[in-house]
């Protein structure tokens, strides 16, 4: 029981990861109706950047905040150079589109900070709380706090602020938000440029765990997009709920299936995401869309 | 088939009138393909081999994604099945290498009809999304059954080697040997998507409501698309195998299938010229790329997708064919000053 219970507090931790990702494209998807493929390398740059500012001496704290500004400008001007032309075009078009940005990013950061692992400190101290017979990380206690604190403040941010009502508004009818005064482009690019920001946490929240390369969100961004797609693309909650659902069941089937192997049991969690899409197609907390014929 | 035919003939939006030199078009091309190692020996018949190849798996995914509507990212998969069934039968049990083809064919036929079940159930997004699992599965797959497959470090094997009174040598050898099944493949796709199974899917892609209507097996239709253009994945995916001598999980990654989506619609989508196209652009850009900056190999490619989809958002073939129909009614009628195809009445309307 113990040990089942240790396996779900890990979980919960790569969890928190796949959510905090996963916000980020269903910020994307709410606000353009685009799933953005090249979301994880963005959070690769980032996690890039920070390292460029440690190794350039400013202090890790000052490094995270830097890697902030710049990816919530590196996401909107994104947005405008490459997705606004784009943006009313069929879904193909668009999906190719951020393929394509998926492929730039990943060649950039790599033909700028080469293929090297580099090294990033981890924010959170290494210590461990041990509760009872439970050893729970600082580390794991930090991300879960880092996400909790994403998710009211992307509460406060759309529900309390004008600027979050200006973004809804852009988001669920342009042509009328555009009618009302509100300035619909800026919005669309704040929403990316959000969107980056939430990347980036996961960059900087990944980078300590794997070191940091090129590849590195290639198999999070997987992850992530199982746990929004789980949680409905549409829905914040289903973000979170998804990314736990991913982590806890990965978690666990690394801790009692491993007669399947290393390689098949990263599959399990994918596979689980399968079996609710045919069962519940919008998925678990999605929005069943009507479609007028 | 015989279940989807009862679509009856539009009025207007009909097969487009120019049958008669477009077949004869494809007859000169294919005359010229048969040239192609004669004029050029060596490394450009390989590679032309290879652009056959290509051309073919491009033509399923053309077949899912252009005719139908149905975003796959999971190409990949379907190539490696085809490729791994092919040498794994070839190599293990002794057949031979036509035949090996044709085996992983039906593999890939049956695995992509089952494929599709979820497939029909989900559209847009949420397919690709599903589709992107397929993709990240292949690697996983290859490496888990090592024993068979060979793992992370791959399988070499001996390419067929031309009977003795062949005297092209092996490349050239391998390439007629691709030519044959892409004629066949090429003429089979032509043949299905006239006519009224081509209605009952352009139905389909224009309005699933409608089509089921007017009496279109949508769902029934959709799966045997999505089995068909696996099948000619893995076709392409056995050739391409036969062709290089060697398979690993490397050949087969996520990069395989975005090159495959990103191709058809750079080539153009719902058009069989366009499948040709992507086989060129697979062959080519890519190699191009690293050429131009081995570094920066990915962005280059990347910005060309960009670029291609802002200027080009039918593709290549698409936007010559717009061109010439421009041309065509402009031609014909002097006053209306050239209608695109795209703005004819829909069938439901």
């Amino acid at each position: 029981m113990q040990y089942f219970l240790q396996q779900i507090i890990n979980g919960i931790g790569d969890g928190a990861i796949y959510a905090s990702l996963g916000l980020a494209l269903v910020l994307i998807y709410r606000t353009t109706n685009i799933a953005n493929f090249a979301q994880g390398e963005m959070a690769t740059v980032s996690a890039y950047v920070a390292w460029q500012c440690v190794a350039w001496g400013l202090p890790l704290g000052w490094a995270i905040v830097v890697a902030i500004v710049v990816s919530l400008f590196v996401g909107m001007a994104t947005y405008l150079i490459f997705v606004r032309p784009v943006q009313n075009k069929d879904e193909l078009t668009i999906i190719i589109v951020t393929l394509g940005l998926f492929l730039a990013f990943n060649s950039l950061s790599g033909a700028t900070w080469g293929f090297m692992q580099m090294p990033l400190d981890s924010p959170f101290p290494e210590k461990y709380f041990s509760i009872g017979s439970f050893r729970v990380s600082v580390e794991l206690l930090g991300t879960v706090a880092v996400l909790v604190a994403i998710s009211v403040g992307m509460f406060l941010l759309f529900q309390k602020t004008r600027l979050g009502m200006a973004l809804r508004a852009a988001a669920s009818n342009g042509s009328s938000a555009k009618l009302v005064g509100i300035p619909f482009t800026a919005m669309m690019a704040i929403g990316w440029g959000l969107a980056a920001v939430l990347g980036a946490v996961s960059g900087l929240l990944v980078a300590p765990r794997v070191t940091i390369d090129p590849n590195m969100m290639g198999s999070i961004i997987i992850y992530a997009f199982a746990a929004a797609v789980v949680g409905g693309l549409t829905s914040y909650r289903g973000a979170v709920v998804g990314g736990a659902v991913v982590g806890i069941s990965q978690s666990l089937s690394m801790a009692y299936l491993p007669w399947l192997g290393a390689d098949l049991q990263i599959l399990l969690p994918l596979l689980l995401i399968v079996a609710v899409l045919i069962v519940k197609p919008e998925g678990l907390f999605g929005s069943t869309v009507m479609v007028r014929v | 088939m015989n279940k989807v035919s009862i679509l009856p003939a539009p009025a207007v939006a009909g097969p487009r009138p120019v049958r008669r030199t477009s077949t004869l078009g494809w007859l000169a091309f294919a005359a010229l393909l048969f040239l192609v190692p004669l004029v050029f020996p060596g490394y450009r018949t390989f590679q032309f081999t290879g652009v056959l190849t290509y051309a073919i798996a491009a033509l399923g995914l053309n077949l899912i994604t252009g005719y139908v509507g149905q975003v796959s990212l999971g190409h990949n998969m379907f190539f490696a099945l085809g490729a791994y069934t092919a040498i794994l039968t070839h190599t293990l049990l002794g057949v031979n290498p036509p035949l090996s083809v044709c085996i992983a064919a039906l593999v890939c036929f049956g695995a992509g009809y089952l494929a599709g079940f979820p497939a029909k159930r989900l559209r847009g997004l949420y397919l690709a999304l599903i589709t992107l699992i397929l993709a990240v599965s292949v690697v996983p797959l290859v490496k888990h059954f090592k024993s068979y497959t060979g793992g992370a470090a791959g399988l070499t094997f001996d390419k067929p080697d031309p009977p003795a009174w062949f005297t092209l040598g092996q490349d050239a050898w391998l390439y007629y040997f691709v030519l044959l099944f892409a004629i066949v493949v090429f003429w089979a796709v032509r043949n299905f998507v006239a006519g009224s199974t081509g209605r009952a899917l352009a139905g389909i892609r224009g309005g699933e409501l409608a089509a089921s209507s007017m009496g279109v097996d949508v769902n029934h239709l959709k799966v045997v698309v999505f089995g068909t253009g696996s099948m000619l994945g893995g076709v392409g995916g056995a050739l391409a195998a036969y062709t290089i001598g060697f398979i690993g999980p490397d050949s087969f990654t996520l990069m395989l299938s975005i090159g495959f989506l990103a191709s058809i619609v750079v080539g153009g989508l719902g058009t069989i010229s366009g499948a040709v196209v992507a086989g060129l652009f697979l062959q080519f850009v890519p190699s191009y790329a690293s050429d131009i900056s081995q570094a920066l190999a990915g962005a280059v490619y990347g910005g060309i997708l960009i670029v291609c989809m802002f200027l080009m958002p039918r593709g290549i073939t698409g936007s010559l064919i717009k061109l010439l129909d421009a041309r065509r009614e402009a031609s014909k009628h002097p006053s209306t000053q050239g209608v695109p195809s795209s703005s004819r009445p829909n069938p439901q309307e």
